[in-house]
């Protein structure tokens, strides 16, 4: 038996032949993966990108992302596309991390045709991003980014990037014009101990002294913190005239508003402002009866709003498509309204060039959008400068008015 | 003679010194090292991209393998020291414009002395009780971070400019392949001739057993000290090219989670071993990258493709760990082997 192995194939020829075929393979390995990159989906078509994260955190937000752009792409092929041509939106998966975000961009990015516009939502992804698109793909893609970062904001320097919504600077400045009218004087600030809690801080800081306004401190509460008693206590001894929360989703906020109801500050004693990521039903449901008399903003409308052309025809698409979903969360229309930019941009192009498209969406002024959210004005690379001020009561979000978010 | 020898014969110390032992090894490290020459003349900016983070991992996780797995002492502030070597590199490079070859290796300095000034508790404290100071230390930094504006670009952080050398910028995902692959293999042979040194022994006699590596007149202070030294040093690197790469870095490329993964590098590919290190670092950045490519051709919801992604790469681990609890460097130890013995192999 051994002897029959050892004719049929020697040690050498088999070392030769394993060379051959591993070398063969590394050398072409490259070669055949950049075919299986190399798929064109046709000329018929525009392609989008939403990179978001679907898995590890935030995932509400990303999946809200790629569901929303991706049906107002659909409905907008229902009508027959732009120019003749298909919308069609590929979603990638950043993780909530910067390095598996720009290998997933750089893997949509190998691929022809490339997408032309990106919805995207994380600040650090998006400052390494920008540097790829601006050195290697200049012209060619148009970022429009839901973070609101003030840093991500710079026309000049990032020319394909849009700040999807109001900065959070322009946020902070449109509350403490709603504090001044609500007439008090002295306001603490409770905000989030990072990049985000800090965004607007500068602003605030210049801001309030030229609207009368004293910020009599700043107090820190973690985003997720469960006991916010320390916290609490501190502007119970403050004292202050208003309160304004920022840098939370709605669970730290719904336990500031409620334990300060325990201790004798409720909201419709000491007003409590909050900045748009904590303004929603979520706040509402987590804050219950304490929550009622909070006042909050958003540069969109909600869902419940359907006597808004905007709001209604996202509604009746989501009853012919989905019939068993009865609501969409705020995250989600913010995407709807994202891609609307990208739709309008698509339209007005001249040519669909990524500098025609970002030319074109640069040339949107004081589009309606059917009420869904304030007038846009795109020539400054970010949505509006107004936010709709919101106060909840009888367990809803209820508007009030518009209010300017720009310099004072 | 062209075949595996059966046995390790050598007639010389410098035979018996060497890293590669047989020619066909030899041959085969060579035609790899063409291989990756020749990478970004064929291979697209995904692919290099991949593959710079992988180089960039294995420099971090053999920096993690030193301190946890020759020396026995686990960190969760690997994260850290990374940052401080990418905040180091940028710091000098922006504010006092010093040049990619200084800053560099300042970055694994700055990183190397942070370490050794964490790792001062590691005499007292190990185990557990250590994860939790160098945890601490994670917090802290990060808390450095977003309070030091002035130096640190606070939250918005700090924008830096490609790395060039001798007048070559190494600024597109090709170029700086070859900067990257000269780095891995100056870190990797460092490594390797380490634990053939006395330092390099003394790490594994203190994982092995302290009380025992103190009594055969190791100083274990002195040695741990420089365990964290050189973990911290290659960490320093690490972040240093992550920056040049990236160009622009914040505080949220610094997270725990990025600890977590480089620990769960060098368990999947083995605690202890250079070549774990590397085969870890490949596992853990490839394996969710092909999930990915081949998620792209199905069509599903997107967020339960993902989820799906996530799932069969947990499992995955599961499996090599199963297969072969010391990691994917034993895996590969074991298919060696075989195959030395192929076809009498038993």
């Amino acid at each position: 038996m051994d002897e029959k192995i050892r004719s049929m194939v020697t040690r050498r020829e088999f070392m030769k032949t394993t060379t051959v075929i591993a070398g063969g393979l590394a050398v072409g390995a490259p070669g055949i993966l950049r075919n299986a990159f190399a798929q064109d989906s046709g000329g018929g078509t525009i392609k989008a990108l939403a990179l978001c994260p679907l898995t590890r955190a935030i995932t509400w937000f990303g999946e809200a992302v790629a569901q929303g752009t991706g049906d107002y792409f659909k409905m907008i092929n229902e009508q027959g596309g732009i120019k003749g041509k298909k919308l069609e939106l590929e979603v990638a998966d950043s993780q909530y991390l910067v390095d598996v975000g720009i290998a997933q961009f750089r893997r949509v990015m190998a691929k022809d045709p490339k997408p032309q516009i990106i919805f995207s939502g994380e600040t650090g992804l998006t400052k390494a991003i920008t540097r790829i698109i601006e050195e290697e793909f200049p012209g060619q893609v148009v970022y429009l980014g839901l973070s609101q970062s003030v840093e991500l904001w710079a026309p000049k320097k990032h020319p394909y990037n849009f700040v999807m919504g109001p900065t959070y600077p322009d946020e902070a400045r449109a509350c403490f014009r709603w504090i001044k009218e609500l007439g008090a004087k002295k306001v603490v600030v409770v905000r989030s101990d990072g990049a985000w809690g800090l965004d607007p801080m500068e602003a605030i800081r210049e801001a309030a002294p030229k609207l009368g306004i004293n910020i009599i401190e700043e107090v820190v509460a973690k985003v997720g913190e469960v006991d916010v008693t320390s916290q609490v206590l501190r502007i119970k001894k403050l004292n202050p005239d208003c309160v304004f929360l920022h840098g939370y989703l709605h669970e730290t906020p719904a336990r500031i508003v409620k334990t300060m109801a325990e201790y004798g500050m409720s909201a419709k004693k000491t007003p409590i402002v909050l900045t748009s990521w904590s303004t929603n039903k979520k706040f509402i449901d987590s804050a219950g009866e304490a929550g009622e008399g909070v006042y909050g903003i958003n540069h969109v409308h909600y869902w419940w709003e359907q006597d808004r052309p905007g709001i209604k025809q996202m509604v009746d698409f989501n009853q012919k498509h989905y019939p068993n979903v009865d609501y969409r969360i705020v995250d989600y229309i913010r995407a709807w309204l994202c891609a609307i930019v990208a739709v309008e941009g698509l339209k007005r192009a001249n040519v669909l060039t990524g500098e025609g498209i970002k030319s074109a969406i640069e040339s949107i002024i004081d589009m309606e959008t059917g009420g869904l959210s304030p007038k846009l004005n795109l020539k400054e690379h970010k949505l509006t400068e107004y936010t709709t001020l919101y106060q909840v009561k009888g367990k809803r979000l209820v508007p009030i008015k518009d209010v300017y978010g720009g310099p004072i | 003679m062209s075949h595996w020898p059966v046995g390790i014969y050598k007639t010389n110390y410098s035979s018996d010194e060497a890293i590669f032992h047989t020619k066909f090894v030899k041959s085969w490290v060579i035609l790899f090292l063409v291989f990756l020459i020749v990478l970004p003349l064929i291979a697209n900016d995904y692919i290099l991209y991949v593959s710079n983070l992988i180089g960039i991992s294995i420099i971090g996780a053999i920096g993690m393998n030193i301190l946890t797995g020759f020396t026995g002492l686990i960190s969760l502030g690997h994260a850290a020291f990374i940052g401080i070597g990418a905040y180091t590199s940028a710091i000098l490079s922006t504010k006092l414009g010093v040049p990619f070859f200084i800053a560099l290796p300042a970055a694994g300095l700055i990183s190397a002395i942070s370490g050794m000034i964490i790792g001062i508790p590691s005499l007292r404290v190990k185990g557990l009780y250590l994860l939790i100071a160098t945890l601490a230390f994670q917090i802290i930094f990060e808390y450095f971070l977003f309070h030091s504006t002035p130096l640190t670009g606070g939250p918005q952080g700090i924008g830096i400019k490609s790395a060039t050398l001798f007048g070559i910028s190494f600024s597109s995902e090709g170029s700086f392949f070859y900067l990257n692959l000269v780095m891995v293999v100056l870190s990797l042979l460092f490594a390797k001739n380490l634990f053939r040194t006395n330092i390099g022994r003394s790490f594994i006699a203190i994982r092995d057993r302290d009380i025992a590596a103190e009594i055969v007149g190791i100083n274990v202070f002195k040695t741990k000290l420089i365990a964290f030294g050189l973990s911290s040093f290659y960490a320093g690197i690490t972040g240093s090219l992550w920056a040049y790469h990236v160009n622009s870095i914040s505080p949220e490329h610094f997270p725990l989670w990025l600890s977590i993964r480089y620990i769960a590098m060098i368990i999947i590919g083995g605690l202890g071993s250079i070549i774990g290190s590397v085969f870890g670092a490949i596992f853990v950045i490839v394996i969710p990258e092909i999930l990915s490519v081949f998620a792209s051709f199905v069509d599903i919801n997107p967020g339960i493709l993902s989820s799906l992604q996530q799932m069969v790469f947990g499992i995955l681990i599961i499996v090599f760990l199963i297969v072969e609890p010391d990691g994917l460097a034993e895996l590969w130890k074991r298919i060696k082997e075989y195959w030395k013995l192929w076809p009498y192999s038993y």
